[in-house]
């Protein structure tokens, strides 16, 4: 009897709070009106879990740019500062960090997360908080065409960019008609195939054989006898850099020579480190490239080289153009006020090491991407696209 | 008797009042959170404390629940009521068969087939991405909401809270029934138990069943909260993550999946020190404090917060003298 | 059955056999540290990942010698084993506690060792040193290839389930050790110095487990995925299906596990192969819970309840 009083209680309490209306906590937007003399900023990466762990060259990039920033004056002599959150690779994780920096830490922009299933899944709460975030995860999917979020802008070449670009690189010149496709399991990989499957379909080119690798996994020999079985001509690479390491290798060990093109997670020295002489030969759609002569790039390569002791790997540099993009457009709004920020990040045009970075009708910064070769020592860039 | 009321007074109007108090966005949902795993890690205390069934594999029905649940609402337009019911008959059901390799196979074995069971839920939920999003995820999965009002953080806070005072109760009932007291006895000596009439595949069975339900139900209030779905949050980690939370939360305690859900999903999050470059070791401090925890304290929080209230109890009746000690108030005070 | 089919089916074998051999020796960890004092380690895998990146830091950043870095390497993991065994398990049997918060301390140490690890390393994986020679060296049989790496592991874990077998079975200390596994208090009435015999268990399951890592080195690299990874689990796996009795279970169990992954792949899909192996492992413990092999002693059980 006792305890029926009790939850009865508890249960008109909950009636109260939610005839109540209890607002959604305190929306600390950021700074209103003038400049504040720190502006924070808060950047969410993978420094741990699975997949690839791209934390420390994130974190590398972004402090690189802070720290240029504040050394030349800051944006309009107020310093910025930057708090970083591991997402543990984790979109749950991404989602309570997320929040932290939106709504206790109140920032003026935040920068990742970096997964692209954690983007769609906590974008809204930028809107909510009236501050923009810019990410380097590369789904279409959350394109502004797709969501419609104004706080929401991207800084390197998304996906169906790229991989477009791969496909057409592969049936366009390396003549592929039987491509065997082989893919990884985390949603950076998934999102990869669809828009390969899509590519090839415009070609009217079917995929003879469609195989998965598990994050982990030390042995492709079932999925590379079965692609052998089914007669391709030709791989396309969709796997983070352990497994496309084992692939390759695997691939020249069977003796089965085919010209091999993977997407931008084989671009990059995390990958022929591993593969070593097997990743000779294997082609690669990439998002940077440190052999770019562009003066530009080579400036920011030997800065990074100097700074953090080793060449920089995509996505550093995204992030570093980003935190300039950022400075530019604070400059322009004249406040770093959420909605007129977000307006400024949607006009400004700035000149970083991605080239020209202007948000377009996707809010992507930019389209730049590569198609480049190992030949051993370094990836030969065979064209570039903005 | 009036003592306990006062107390169950306090402790109700601390739950009234603390959105109030502490009720910022993110701070209300990491208490939520932790609520959530309060409810989940209850159910292993009721399994692998009382029960003496290991289990780590509850990441499974966790999924299994928030899964099915999100699946039901977003893909069939089921209302959110209705599909966390069937969630969590899935997930008892799944929990039923669960049972079935916990009457041949002792500890360590059975862990491993309860790790199997997690292994093989989330190989599922990543490849079957037609009816799950798969690694892409899942999304819109719809909130409580009662007619236009959607429930926000801080109705979800009295919503689970709500839930949690349920779920303790009814386990306060079942330690204090036959049934409890057969798992009791089946975790000693089985033997003896068994000699004693106590069947224990029904035992295995009822704790195995709760113990899912409750995963199951905690699932289906994390996806209809979050929103969102997608497969990190139940691999075998998460699995172990649940089960350090009973322990240090204090294994043969009624609340202590309460003390361990919400000190372990709030420990991380009081970690974030605003140091640069932290966040490379912050979770190395988690998993130290969490050894330091098991090592020093095997019995858990709630075991220390138990003798510490025996003690006290001892010293406030020693100042008091024998007069207390009549036997008619010692029944009532139980 | 085509020519080139019997060919992938021979490949399948060949490399099933390869991998699940790794497996095994993984295994031969869990089945040490159970005939010896009763218990499971969840953290047996951690010893391969901390002597791979010791082992990778004194050959790279040191350019120590290989065979003195292999030999640092393995004694500090060894000396790890002394460190579970005194800041671990003792702390937890001496509170009365039960197998269970050694599970869970045990599991916790394993995320430990990675968070110190990524710290020191970062996260992303490293070349493993050519001392094997050079990484993806293989040999050629017919249309059959195996990496080179893979006759190292299967003449090297030969000769440890040797040594074990050897130990466990044949000599006075190996019959300390099981003893001491079998009852503690009666070993101790005995005069058997308890206390040495269960450092020795630790001490040597480490070591083994050291020595595997360096093995997988070239196939798993020098990563977190050596502690993190599959590999823990599947290593538990072939040591359960082997019985947990011999050392020689534990590289069968595992063999069979490789194969299963393997020609899972091959007939049904690449997708579900996890799943195929995981049934076939619970279906193995539900029906024969001494494992596949049914290897007992003369007192019977592993595993019934």
């Amino acid at each position: 009897m006792k305890k029926m009083s009790r939850i009865l209680m508890i249960f008109v309490t909950l009636l109260l709070a939610t005839s109540l209306g209890f607002a959604q906590g305190q929306v600390e937007s950021a700074g209103k009106g003038e400049l504040p003399d720190e502006i924070t900023i808060a950047l969410a990466a993978p420094f741990t879990g699975l997949g690839s762990i791209l934390g420390k060259d994130i974190s590398q990039g972004a402090n690189l740019a802070v720290e240029e920033i504040n050394a030349s004056g800051g944006i309009s002599g107020s310093k910025l500062k930057i708090t970083i959150y591991d997402t543990k690779a984790n979109a749950s994780v991404a989602s309570t960090v997320v929040r932290k920096a939106l709504f206790e830490d109140g920032v003026v922009a935040i920068y990742g997360p970096n997964m692209s299933s954690a983007v769609i899944g906590v974008h809204t709460m930028a809107k909510d908080a009236a501050t923009p975030m810019l990410v380097g995860a590369t789904s279409p999917t959350f394109r502004f065409t797709n969501v419609g979020n104004p706080y929401l802008f991207r800084l390197r070449a998304d996906d169906g960019v790229k991989v477009a670009m791969q496909i057409k690189y592969a049936v366009e010149n390396l003549g592929m008609k039987k491509p065997a496709i082989i893919y990884g399991s985390t949603d950076y990989c998934t999102a990869a195939l669809k828009v390969a499957e899509d590519a090839f379909a415009s070609y009217g080119i079917d995929i003879v054989a469609k195989e998965q690798v598990r994050e982990g996994d030390k042995d492709a020999t079932g999925q590379i006898l079965n692609m052998r079985q089914a007669g391709f001509d030709g791989l396309i690479g969709l796997t983070h850099e352990p497994e496309a390491s084992i692939i390759v290798t695997q691939v020249k060990q069977m003796g089965i020579d085919v010209p091999i093109i993977g997407f931008s997670a084989w671009g990059v020295p995390s990958f022929t480190d591993l593969a070593g002489k097997a990743a000779v030969g294997v082609y690669s759609v990439q998002g940077f490239n440190s052999s770019d002569d562009d003066p530009v790039v080579q400036e920011f390569v030997s800065r990074y080289q100097d700074r953090w002791g080793e060449r920089p790997s995509d996505p550093a540099q995204c992030y570093y153009d980003g935190m300039f993009v950022l400075k530019a457009a604070i400059e322009k709004a004249g406040t770093v006020e959420g909605e007129a920020l977000a307006k400024a990040l949607d006009e400004v045009e700035y000149m970083g090491v991605q080239g020209r970075m202007k948000s377009d009708e996707h809010h992507n910064f930019t389209s730049l991407s590569y198609i480049a070769q190992f030949d051993g020592s370094e990836w030969k860039i065979i064209d570039k696209l903005q | 008797m009036k003592r306990k009321r006062i107390y169950l007074l306090l402790l109700f109007l601390i739950i009234f009042l603390y959105p109030f108090i502490d009720g910022n966005a993110y701070r209300l949902y990491v208490m939520n959170r932790a609520i959530i795993h309060a409810i989940l890690v209850t159910g292993i205390v009721f399994l692998t404390g009382f029960a003496g069934q290991i289990s780590l594999g509850q990441a499974g029905f966790y999924a299994i629940g928030a899964y099915v649940s999100s699946i039901l609402s977003v893909r069939l337009g089921m209302p959110v009521v209705f599909s966390i019911l069937i969630a969590v008959l899935v997930s008892l059901v799944a929990g039923l068969i669960l049972s079935i390799p916990s009457f041949k196979l002792k500890a360590f074995f059975l862990s491993l087939v309860t790790i199997a069971f997690g292994q093989v839920v989330w190989v599922l939920l990543l490849n079957l991405d037609g009816l799950t999003g798969g690694a892409n995820g899942l999304f819109s999965i719809p909130r409580f909401h009662f007619g236009s009002f959607m429930f926000d953080d801080a109705a979800y806070f009295y919503l689970l809270a709500f839930f949690l005072v349920l779920v303790i109760y009814v386990m306060y009932r079942i330690k204090n029934s036959y049934m409890g007291r057969s798992m009791y006895a089946i975790n000693n000596d089985i033997i003896a138990a068994e000699t004693c009439g106590i069947n224990s595949k029904r035992t295995k069975i009822f704790a195995f069943g709760f113990a899912s339900i409750l995963a199951g139900f905690s699932g289906a209030l994390y996806a209809h909260y979050e929103g969102f779905l997608t497969p990190e949050p139940f691999v075998f980690f998460e699995s172990a993550n649940f089960v350090a939370m009973a322990v240090v939360g204090g294994l043969h305690h009624l609340a202590g999946g309460v003390i361990g859900g919400i000190a372990l999903t709030w420990l991380p999050e009081l970690l974030r020190l605003d140091i640069a470059g932290f966040e490379n070791y912050y979770l190395l401090f988690t998993s130290l404090i969490v050894i330091l925890f098991v090592v020093l304290l095997p019995k858990g929080l709630g075991g220390l917060f138990s003798e510490l209230l025996v003690r006290l109890k001892e010293r406030w009746r020693g100042k008091r003298g024998t007069e207390r000690e009549t036997p008619q108030v010692r029944k009532r005070e139980e | 059955m085509t020519l080139q089919f019997l060919s992938d089916i021979l490949q399948n074998l060949v490399s099933g056999i390869a991998v699940g051999s790794t497996y095994g020796l993984v295994g031969l960890g869990v089945v040490f540290l159970w005939q010896s004092i009763n218990r499971i380690n969840f953290a047996n895998i951690s010893s391969a990942m901390i002597s791979v990146y010791l082992f990778y830091s004194f050959y790279t950043y040191v350019n120590m010698p290989v065979a003195i870095a292999l030999i640092l390497s393995i004694a500090l993991v060894a000396l790890y084993g002394l460190a579970l065994r005194y800041l671990i398990y003792e702390p937890i049997t001496k509170r009365g506690a039960s197998k269970l918060e050694f599970v869970v301390a045990t599991l916790m140490l394993t995320v430990l060792m990675m968070s110190v690890i990524t710290v020191i390393f970062g996260g992303m994986p490293k070349p493993f040193p050519p001392i094997f020679g050079e990484s993806g060296s293989f040999i050629r049989i017919g249309s059959i290839t195996l990496s080179t790496i893979y006759l190292y592991i299967f003449v090297i874990a030969g000769v440890l389930i040797i040594f074990l077998h050897m130990l466990l079975r044949k000599t006075l200390v190996g019959k300390l050790l099981r003893a001491t596994a079998q009852n503690n208090e009666a070993a101790q009435l005995m005069g058997i110095n308890v206390n040495l015999t269960t450092s020795l268990a630790f001490v040597l399951a480490t070591t083994i487990v050291g020595i595997a890592g360096i093995l997988l080195g070239p196939i798993y690299f020098v990563s977190l995925e050596l502690g993190g990874g599959s590999i823990g689990i599947k290593g538990f796996a072939s040591a359960v299906m082997g019985g947990l009795i011999d050392p020689y279970g534990a590289i069968l169990g595992g063999i069979l596990i490789g194969l299963i992954e393997n020609f899972s792949t091959l007939l049904i899909s690449s997708t579900y192969k996890d799943i195929i192996s995981f049934v076939i492992l619970i279906t193995v413990l539900m029906l024969k819970p001494n494992g596949i092999f049914n290897w007992t002693t003369k007192k019977g059980e592993a595993g019934q309840a």
